[in-house]
């Protein structure tokens, strides 16, 4: 069986000279995703970890390499609905005067009657658990409730991979624990890119280090999380849970 | 709808400077008159950037696609910074993108301020501020089309007041009737996209209507 | 002017602007028209663009055209950089060259089928051309040697009101950001299969994307200004100077204005070429 992401020698430069030199770029990446992975993605700023995910979804044309989705490569310069991006601030994304009109957009463009749209709508909504959220405006949301909004919809595209730009980043505790618990039980393959490595080591089954545009490692969370040799050497922290403890203070 | 630096004569280009001028002193008197703009002027600068980002926004109208004015919709969330405001506007995309003109400054801020400062009033006149969405969408909508219907005659006026004289009456004429086809199907997209915008802020966030 | 605060910059002595005003473009340090105090440079720009849109005579357009060669001789832009920022046309500016030469005019020049080519249309139609590239690259040069900013306040030491100043700076400031805004916008959309197609749902939806940009846009105002007032704006109505004049400024000021007096004064008839 074919994997669900295959990236070949991905090579990404920006054009613009007045970027520092070389950040945001990707060097000869090579990677595979299976369908039913939780991959996560850690790097310091300027890794490329944005601009892998803009190339991942096709907004980006890369300079050199391929994407691959089930061994087809994705048509250039183009959007799929199969691939699903989640931005880093939800105000991004969410346009329209209500929640129920945001996560209708998505499927409204692909087309479909009122009926169906209105059944992905509910759907999507019931899985990231919003569904009351539905006719509130969107501009009167939390934080958290706008992330979980513009994950729903994501969702509602029904796509094949998911990606998540910092899901985590400006949450309260509580709105954090609801996404987790959301990932924990998401049965989709996503990437995640976060500098909260907690969050990574409770819901991805596999952890990617980039740095400089290349892959530095590859391989389970817990295993390469607790290197912490190669964490530093890249800008990362060991996660404190990792940390053996003397003094037994969780309980 | 910017007429472009060179086309205009001498006094044409002073009277609009003249009249601009006046027109925008005459605005920042009752800005200050409404007490201290500081806390306005903020408000004032970011709502321009975004209807100046807002202009970019191109509409795959056939044959080159078209982009929108928004004049209308200006004129009503600004009131009287709405004309400073369209200088502003105006001075920038001529000195960063060389689009539109400096000499014309003046006269292209005439065009586009004055039917601003209209709309404002129309939007407003008897003007029920808990009407529904829907009933301030369709003011909105006359608002929109209407200034924008008033620029496009204002720059036919500075257009002819602005060129050399000896004309072939015949083919002014048609210039005219050609310009105004043209502008036709922008005014009605025009009309509709204020409209659609009043009724998304009247439902959303009402106060936004009510000035800066 | 009897105390000068150390932060003042000298336009002559320290390397100028590295501009980034209006474009982003780096320019090399020395050249003369970005040394020039801005204020006066605005003035001289003035009298320029107004004594090129009063010429009447075709015969005089060579003249208005060496004026852009000239500054741009002394700008340190490069002729890639200026002939780049030219491209984008005026659509009214074609139209008129276009239609003119038929459409005005008494005195048949040359017949093409059933068009008539006029020598007053033909005359009006250079003089727009000429003017228009005139004022333009004149106007262009001297704006981007020196960083837009520096420009408006050198307005504002001029007499512009400074609510007016005040405006403009914050919107330039902001324009870039809610230009990003809106990209960022658009890819999200895009990603979820938005295509920018002509039909009335797409109405719709630029509205709502406008709209949503306006909301943020007020919310963001807010909390500038409470930043603005934490720092102090609107303590005291007193600025310093930004800028101050040598004899050079003032030489070159009276040699711009004297060029611009010259060409107003040909166009007059009052001095014969």
């Amino acid at each position: 069986m074919k994997p669900l992401l295959t990236i070949k020698h991905l090579s990404f430069t920006y054009p613009d000279p007045a970027l520092p030199d070389g950040a945001g770029a990707i060097r000869e990446l090579d990677l595979q995703v299976g369908a039913g992975e939780r991959v996560g993605l850690i790097g310091p700023n300027g890794a490329g970890k944005t601009t892998f995910f803009l190339l991942t979804c096709g907004i980006l044309r890369p300079t050199a390499g391929e994407v691959l989705l089930h061994g087809k490569p994705l048509p250039a310069n183009n959007f799929t609905p199969r691939i699903a991006l989640v931005f880093q601030k939800s105000d991004d994304q969410l346009f329209c005067p209500s929640v129920w009109e945001d996560v209708a957009f998505g499927p409204q463009n692909l087309g479909l009657n009122n009926d169906m749209v209105e059944q992905r709508v509910k759907e999507a909504l019931q899985a990231v658990g919003a569904e009351t959220l539905a006719p509130r405006p969107v501009h009167h949301l939390s934080e958290g409730e706008k992330r979980i909004v513009a994950i729903a919809g994501a969702l509602a595209m029904q796509p094949e991979l998911v990606i998540y730009d910092e899901p985590s980043a400006s949450l309260d505790i509580r709105s954090r624990r609801r996404l987790i618990t959301l990932l924990k039980q998401s049965r989709q393959t996503f990437l995640l890119a976060s500098h909260d490595l907690e969050l990574i080591l409770e819901v991805c089954d596999r952890v990617l280090l980039l740095d400089g545009g290349r892959l530095i490692a590859d391989g389970p969370p817990a295993q390469i999380m607790a290197d912490e040799e190669l964490m530093q050497a890249h800008g990362q922290e060991k996660p404190h849970s990792l940390v053996p403890h003397q003094n037994q203070h969780h309980r | 709808m910017h007429i472009a630096d060179g086309i205009l004569q001498l006094p044409v280009v002073i009277g609009g400077f003249t009249g601009a001028g006046a027109v925008t002193w005459y605005s920042l008197h009752r800005i200050k008159h409404q007490g201290d703009p500081r806390e306005r002027i903020p408000r004032a600068a970011l709502l321009t950037a975004t209807f100046f980002v807002a202009s970019l926004i191109h509409l795959p109208l056939p044959p080159a696609g078209v982009h929108l004015v928004l004049n209308g919709l200006l004129g009503i969330m600004l009131g009287w910074f709405a004309f400073p405001a369209i200088l502003i506007g105006l001075f920038l995309q001529a000195v960063m993108f060389g689009h539109g003109g400096l000499t014309s400054l003046g006269v292209n801020s005439l065009i586009l301020g004055l039917p601003a400062l209209m709309a404002w009033q129309l939007f407003h006149w008897q003007r029920d501020v808990t009407a529904t969405p829907y009933r301030t969408g369709w003011r909105g909508l006359l608002a929109g089309s209407g200034a924008l219907s008033a620029s496009l005659v204002l720059f036919m006026v500075a257009l002819l007041l602005g060129l050399p004289t000896a004309f072939n009456r015949e083919s002014t004429l048609t210039a005219m009737a050609v310009i105004t086809a043209a502008h036709l199907p922008l005014v009605i997209m025009e009309g509709v996209v204020t409209g659609l915008l009043a009724a998304f802020l009247q439902r959303v966030k009402p106060a936004l209507l009510r000035g800066v | 002017m009897s105390s000068r605060s150390p932060h003042k910059t000298d336009h002559w002595g320290q390397p100028g602007a590295s501009g980034d005003g209006a474009t982003g473009e780096r320019l090399p340090p020395k050249a003369l028209l970005q040394r020039w105090d801005p204020r006066c440079k605005m003035l001289g720009l003035l009298g320029l663009v107004l004594a090129i849109a009063m010429v009447n005579d075709p015969a005089l357009l060579p003249l208005v055209l060496a004026i852009p060669l000239l500054l741009a001789l002394f700008s340190g832009l490069s002729l890639s950089f200026i002939l780049r920022r030219l491209c984008y046309p005026s659509l009214l500016i074609v139209l008129l060259l276009l239609w003119l030469p038929f459409a005005v005019g008494d005195t048949p020049w040359r017949t093409f089928g059933p068009l008539t080519l006029y020598r007053e249309g033909l005359a009006a139609a250079l003089l727009i051309g000429g003017r228009f590239l005139g004022i333009v690259l004149t106007a262009m040069i001297v704006f981007n040697s020196t960083p837009l900013a520096t420009n408006l306040k050198a307005m504002r030491a001029l007499g512009l009101p400074w609510v007016m100043v005040d405006m403009a700076l914050l919107t330039l400031r902001y324009l870039q950001v809610l230009k990003r805004d809106l990209q960022q916008m658009r890819t999200a959309m895009r990603s979820r299969g938005w295509r920018n197609r002509l039909q009335p749902r797409n109405l719709k939806t630029i509205a709502w994307l406008t709209g949503s940009l306006l909301l943020r846009s007020h919310e963001r105002a807010d909390w500038i200004y409470r930043a603005m007032r934490l720092r102090g704006y609107g303590q005291s109505d007193h600025r310093p100077s930004e800028f101050k004049v040598g004899a050079m400024d003032l030489l070159l000021l009276g040699l711009t204005m004297a060029i611009a007096l010259l060409l107003a004064l040909f166009n007059l008839e009052l001095v014969v070429i």
